[in-house]
């Protein structure tokens, strides 16, 4: 109750003062190498662990040392957490079970729990009833079930403690993300992007669920938390007021999706949260122009910088104003301390649906580099670093070449060059490592209405593998890649047959994992990506490779439970884009490789 | 330089293609689309060179905006949904119209919704059942099909690939990578001459 009290005080008052509350609990956890207390590991979301009793030398020897079905066949993304009591909690996608499991006892189940949710919800679910995971700090166990409830569970006991809705699933609003724990609140998001929904990312009082504050991605600047005279914009005041109306034909921006249902990051130092939003509303880009031109449609597919304890936005920076891709820019975001220019400066880096990868200053909202990480991303051929925006290829600009025509050949698909799959940083490399998506598409605006509850989607699309570098792996749909977010340049690249939509882990035992559409989790080195050890799981993983140290021994344990996007777009194979019109050649098929079902997968050396 | 990589690199993926055609049992297939296909009754398609109906057409582009977010691409099913060409074969009429309108809960987690509120797809079950019979009992392939020529002016006018491409402006590719030049390349020419080619070998 004292600590409440404090906090309070100095929310009101003293910024400075708060640095030493960002949730504390959580913050300490965190900072504890044996511990893997939230999804991306830290705050920061580097997915990075400083263990390293599993390392280059040793870890051709690591093995299972249980499997646990978790009873559910859809899609398993995030992963288990570990904080310190000798269990991991873990969670499902719909009907989202949470459960608690006994560490030393081959995960017998201590507890589990079940929502009561209306299966009606699924149907409106675009990409597979997926969930990233749970949230944790004091003793409490946070899930935002697919309906929109977001719970606390005692985390010893699996008892409910309380429940609030944050949206409406009959007009197409559901969740699928992992909500954040910051100071005594904990934050989420929203998805629902292609049932024409407003985004909004909300804050709730951790004790007793109470609505605290919530940011609107478009629409007026009071309900999205923009002051235009102090938001920033490329290191400038915003200045004129409502962009997120104004940028509209009128009144699309109450249908204008921006969902952010990604991951959130924070600063504890400069008390800042992290997060990006997704698409704006109808894929038809002509159905979003203001008299018949582009407009910018904000602030969809924008970083948002907000302040976790009021929601204000200090400031904003959009990556693709009047989307014409589906390029969703919900991927996250990671804070990292670089030099850049001989300067130290407060990184923020982006491993961005769009191909490019970011670098900002997280500070001012500066964009310091944008260079395309995957090689044929043609949508755009470079951003303008001046103004930040993207300088769009009209050969592929779906706008320019028209309602109910198929442009060919974009790249990337709209799944991305990366979607939600976390990337890892480390700081020990200075590089991020990230599974990525070698796909382009074809992509056709229709003329769609809307309808509450219904999709407003608005373009068909088909999708193709990436022409492969010379040499490279014929038809191939991924690869694992080190990527150096300050040169701007991809430092080592591992081919895949399939998208690689697992999240990665970089360790300080030099190593960095990651899993495959087709099963596999592989450790490969961190200097040059050479693979050292798999383990083909019983489904294709989707999920987080997550890194934790228990009674003195280190494991690794990630949830594999083929499904998402990647398992709808991905399970028939996709067309052999060289064989042209009415395609009889079929790339891998995932579908020939796994097929459903939820296990959890725990390693460790032997003893 | 960059003709003959990409020339190079058309012979590799040709290569690969032969080598799956019959690994994947689709040369019968291919054969077939040589003949014209005719399915009677409702859902009732042609299939003829690996092009349809205006018809069937139409229930291409319905599957590929109502259906492919969940059962995938081209009917052939995903990781969510199950595969309808087999479903339609299996199912038949009756069955297939009455499960877009009703929707259908499978099993627990696995949820079909009812389109009854969709006039759109409501009103496109028949096209939708040609497509999928045209591609099981008709030998479709995978993709868009195009529209037999003889049927073309039953259908909406719409701009054909051949008129896209001649809208593209090659000047615009500046600073793409030779990467997305040799895709670009082997694109156009499906439909253009050699002559491009060279263009392209100028800006490099």
């Amino acid at each position: 109750m004292l600590r409440e009290i404090g906090y309070a005080m100095t929310a009101t008052g003293l910024m400075a003062a708060s640095l030493a509350y960002a949730n504390e609990n959580q913050l300490e956890l965190q900072q504890n190498p044996e511990y893997w207390a939230t999804q991306l590991g830290n705050y920061q979301g580097n997915r990075f662990s400083e263990l390293d009793q599993i390392n280059r030398d040793n870890v051709n020897e690591l093995r299972s040392v249980w499997q646990f079905s978790t009873g559910v066949l859809r899609g398993h993304e995030g992963g288990p957490l570990y904080v310190g009591d000798g269990r991991l909690y873990i969670h499902t996608p719909f009907p989202n079970k949470v459960f608690a499991l006994d560490l030393e006892d081959e995960g017998r189940v201590v507890w589990s729990y079940e929502p009561d949710q209306d299966s009606r919800v699924i149907p409106v679910m675009c990409c597979d009833t997926v969930n990233r995971g749970l949230a944790y700090a004091d003793g409490r166990l946070f899930l935002g079930q697919a309906d929109n409830t977001l719970i606390a569970l005692d985390a010893e006991s699996g008892e409910l403690l309380w429940d609030v809705s944050n949206g409406d699933h009959t007009v197409g609003e559901t969740n699928t993300m992992s909500p954040l724990v910051v100071h005594d609140k904990v934050i989420i998001g929203i998805s629902g992007g292609e049932y024409g929904i407003r985004g909004h990312m909300t804050a709730y009082d951790v004790e007793t669920g109470e609505q605290v504050w919530r940011g609107y991605s478009t629409g007026p600047d009071d309900e999205v938390l923009i002051d235009p005279e102090t938001t920033t914009m490329m290191g400038e005041p915003i200045g004129e007021s409502d962009l997120g109306v104004s940028t509209w034909p009128e009144g699309e921006w109450e249908r204008g999706g921006g969902a952010p249902w990604g991951w959130i990051t924070y600063d504890p130092d400069l008390d800042l949260i992290y997060y990006g939003t997704g698409n704006p509303g109808t894929w038809n880009p002509d159905q979003r122009a203001v008299d018949g031109e582009p407009a910018d449609n904000k602030w969809a597919i924008t970083v948002f910088a907000r302040d976790p304890n009021n929601g204000e936005v200090k400031w904003v920076y959009q990556k693709v104003p009047f989307d014409e891709w589906d390029y969703d820019g919900v991927n996250e975001n990671q804070l990292i301390d670089v030099e850049f220019e001989g300067e130290q400066r407060k990184g923020l880096a982006i491993i961005d649906r769009t191909g490019f990868g970011f670098l900002l200053d997280r500070e001012s909202g500066e964009l310091l580099v944008a260079e395309k990480f995957a090689p044929e991303t043609n949508w755009a051929d470079s951003y303008d670093m001046e103004t930040g925006r993207p300088n769009v290829n009209e050969e592929y600009s779906t706008f320019r070449q028209g309602v109910d025509v198929n442009t060919t050949d974009i790249c990337p698909t709209a799944m991305g060059a990366k979607n939600m799959q976390p990337s890892a940083y480390s700081p020990r490399t200075g590089l991020i490592y990230a599974g990525i998506n070698r796909i382009c598409m074809n992509y056709e605006p229709y003329e769609t209405d809307y309808v509450a509850g219904q999709p407003y989607v608005g373009a068909t699309l088909t999708m193709m593998p990436a022409p492969s570098e010379n040499g490279g792996m014929e038809g191939r749909l991924g690869s694992f890649i080190a990527w150096d977010p300050v040169a701007g340049e991809t430092v080592w690249e591992v081919e895949e047959r399939f998208a690689v939509w697992s999240g990665a882990l970089a360790t300080a035992g030099d190593l960095a994992f990651y899993g495959t559409l087709e099963g596999h989790v592989k450790a490969v080195d961190i200097e040059n990506g050479e693979e050292l050890w798999r383990f083909k799981t019983p489904s294709g993983i989707i999920g987080n490779v997550n890194t934790f140290q228990h009674e003195g021994k280190q494991y690794v344990a990630v949830l594999s439970g083929v499904g998402g996007w990647a398992g709808i777009g991905l399970a028939a194979g996709l067309e052999d884009p060289e064989e042209g019109l009415g395609a009889v050649g079929v790339f891998s098929a995932l579908g020939d490789y796994t097929k459903l079902g939820g296990v959890l997968t725990v390693f460790a050396l032997p003893d | 330089m960059m003709v003959s990589k990409n020339a190079l690199s058309r012979v590799g993926q040709l290569g690969v293609v032969f080598m799956l055609l019959p690994m994947i049992g689709l040369a019968t297939q291919a054969m077939a689309d040589e003949h014209r296909i005719e399915g009677e009754g409702t859902g009732a398609f042609v299939v003829e060179d690996g092009m349809v109906d205006p018809g069937t057409y139409e229930g291409y582009l319905v599957y590929t905006r109502a259906c492919a977010a969940c059962h995938g691409p081209d009917g052939l099913g995903s990781s969510f949904a199950p595969n309808l060409i087999r479903a339609v074969e299996r199912r038949g009429w009756e069955n297939f119209a009455g499960t877009i309108a009703a929707g259908r809960e499978v099993q627990p987690g696995q949820v079909m919704p009812s389109f009854a509120d969709d006039p759109y797809v409501m009103g496109n079950i028949p096209n939708l059942f040609s497509y999928l019979r045209a591609r099981g009992e008709g030998g479709l392939g995978r993709g868009r099909p195009r529209i037999i020529e003889s049927m073309q002016e039953e259908a909406e006018p719409e701009k054909t690939e051949q008129e896209k491409t001649e809208q593209e402006d090659l000047d615009q590719q500046e600073g793409v990578e030779p990467k997305d030049r040799s895709r670009k390349d082997q694109t156009q020419e499906k439909t253009e001459t050699d002559s491009d080619e060279a263009n392209i070998e100028e800006e490099e």
